[in-house]
């Protein structure tokens, strides 16, 4: 019994959940790097065009706001099943890891767009004034003055973001898009294998952990 | 230096400036007084610009700011430093970073960096705090680290909102003195907006009182002091005195150059009349205090009294008391 677990075990690893994991883990990484750069970019623009901004532009502020409102009321499966057409478009194919990391930029874009907008927005505003009083353009006030001041924070946004896009890629993996998600459901769920099933919720546990972990140990750092 | 002239500002419907006009003489101190929402600090978010202006002119250096396009408000606030009641130091940052960052916003060399920000840290007494942190310093030792911040683009103005407000009154009184001698070593012009009485007299040459957006009295701080005008004793409260009922009351100032000059006891004797002492006060002006005396004395003497006062010298206000029931305004002063 001992060396039948074991030995299915090894089995599983080798061929499906070890390559599932680096699939999820290429997935996250690549997602949450486009979703920080997006992202953001959009915060900065929010930033500087918001009611209370560096240089306030309604229309272009409620534009974007608009996006990102219409982007995170999409529950992300459907999101993903909607954006197909797009996602053909930019990467040729609607299954797979590329595929499925198209959606999900999206995803991490508005939410990490949104996220740190409110960081931003948290910076005491006297030391936006302050900086002004000595002459500081608005372009160094958002770098040297606003983003600098938030990092922690902006390490806490994107942790948590992280954490909402591992669980993202499972979802994606249910529409073809690779990773723990879709072999916890294919060979998981529907061949009745519970081994597979229940080592990819412990190996996202663990990702879940230790994402959580190494970003309270640079938000310490940073603080 | 700072010339104002028929200043208006609204924030909305509201006219939270009405007109003021008021003029700042170079290298002096100047306060500007009021209660809360009076708009002292809107009055001097103006003078750098950090709101824009709705009517009248603003003139710093004979240059009428109201007008002036976005990189002429840069180049006008470089010239202009201020410091804020809550300090406003960025938290993340060194003690020699937040100095430093007005001159990399203005791209000087990092030679010249290095040399004003230590420059500066040992004229303002915190010298070997430069790795320190915002957080690990005192709330004094965040205003010198303020105050050199906007003294790095050396300039010809500082502005200071509520810049003691927010620290105890020996600290205060520290911070004060470097002001001091900030604007004498320097020749900086400085205004300074407060409430407290005791910031106005302890390093103000001239003042303003702001009342619901309009400058109600200016002028001299010591003058003001001696007067106290109706505004500024409406600010400052009525000082309790025993009343008398008969005889005037005269104030007498003595002032440092009069300060050995017996002038009670020569006053009774040279003129031979009695004198009644029914208060008395003492107002810290800048480095020399004030002393003032409130007499009484009978009314048939009060002109013999005045021209003694005259002949040596010291200065004197005529208060009416009950007794001399003329206007009655100014009962108890």
């Amino acid at each position: 019994m001992e060396y039948e677990f074991l030995d299915l075990l090894i089995k599983y690893f080798d061929r499906l959940i070890l390559p599932a994991t680096i699939a999820t883990l290429r997935m996250v990484m690549f997602t949450m790097a486009f979703g920080s750069l997006f992202g953001f970019g959009m915060a900065v623009l929010l930033t500087l065009y918001g009611p209370k901004g560096l240089d306030p532009h309604d229309r272009l502020y409620r534009i974007l706001d608009f996006v990102i409102n219409t982007i995170r009321s999409f529950p992300t499966l459907i999101l993903i099943v909607a954006m197909i057409p797009v996602t053909r478009a930019l990467v040729g194919s609607i299954i797979g890891e590329k595929a499925a990391i198209v959606p999900l930029v999206v995803v991490a874009t508005a939410l990490i767009g949104r996220l740190l907008e409110n960081n931003f927005k948290e910076v005491n505003p006297q030391l936006i004034e302050a900086a002004r009083s000595f002459g500081a353009s608005n372009f160094q006030i958002m770098f040297k003055v606003i983003i600098r001041e938030s990092i922690p924070a902006m390490v806490s946004s994107l942790t948590f973001t992280t954490i909402i896009i591992i669980s993202g890629t499972t979802i994606a993996g249910v529409v073809g898009g690779g990773g723990l998600g879709s072999i916890a459901i294919n060979y998981g769920y529907q061949s009745f294998n519970n081994y597979i099933l229940y080592s990819c919720v412990v190996i996202l546990v663990i990702m879940v952990i230790a994402t959580e972990y190494t970003g309270k140990f640079f938000y310490r750092r940073l603080k | 230096m700072i010339e104002i002239r028929g200043l208006t500002k609204r924030f909305g419907e509201d006219t939270v400036l009405d007109s003021v006009s008021l003029t700042v003489e170079e290298r002096k101190i100047f306060g500007l007084v009021g209660r809360s929402g009076a708009g002292k600090s809107t009055l001097l978010r103006c003078i750098n610009r950090l709101i824009p202006i709705d009517g009248g002119e603003v003139l710093v250096d004979r240059v009428n700011i109201a007008s002036l396009s976005k990189p002429a408000i840069k180049e006008l606030r470089k010239n202009i430093g201020m410091i804020f009641q809550s300090f406003s130091l960025l938290n993340r940052l060194t003690v020699y970073e937040n100095i430093a960052l007005p001159l990399k916003c203005w791209n000087y060399s990092k030679k010249h960096i290095r040399h004003k920000a230590s420059e500066l840290m040992e004229m303002v007494g915190i010298k070997g705090k430069a790795n320190a942190r915002p957080m690990e310093l005192s709330g004094g030792q965040k205003q010198r680290v303020a105050i050199a911040r906007a003294l790095t683009m050396n300039p010809k103005i500082l502005l200071c909102d509520e810049a003691t407000s927010a620290l105890d009154p020996q600290t205060a009184n520290s911070i004060l003195s470097l002001l001091c001698d900030i604007n004498e070593n320097l020749g900086i012009t400085m205004v300074i907006v407060t409430h407290q009485m005791e910031v106005l007299t302890a390093v103000c040459e001239d003042m303003a009182i702001l009342e619901k957006g309009k400058v109600t009295t200016a002028g001299k701080v010591k003058d003001l002091f001696m007067e106290k005008p109706p505004a500024l004793r409406s600010l400052i409260g009525n000082r309790d005195i025993v009343e008398m009922e008969d005889g005037v009351n005269i104030e007498i100032f003595l002032e440092q150059e009069t300060f050995s000059y017996p002038v009670v006891s020569r006053l009774t004797r040279d003129l031979g009349i009695d004198c009644r002492i029914v208060g008395g006060d003492l107002i810290n002006y800048r480095k020399t205090p004030i002393i003032s005396l409130l007499i009484n004395v009978p009314e048939k003497d009060v002109n013999r009294v005045t021209a003694f006062c005259r002949a040596g010298d010291v200065r004197w206000i005529l208060r009416k008391t009950k007794a001399s029931q003329s206007g009655g305004a100014c009962n108890g002063i």
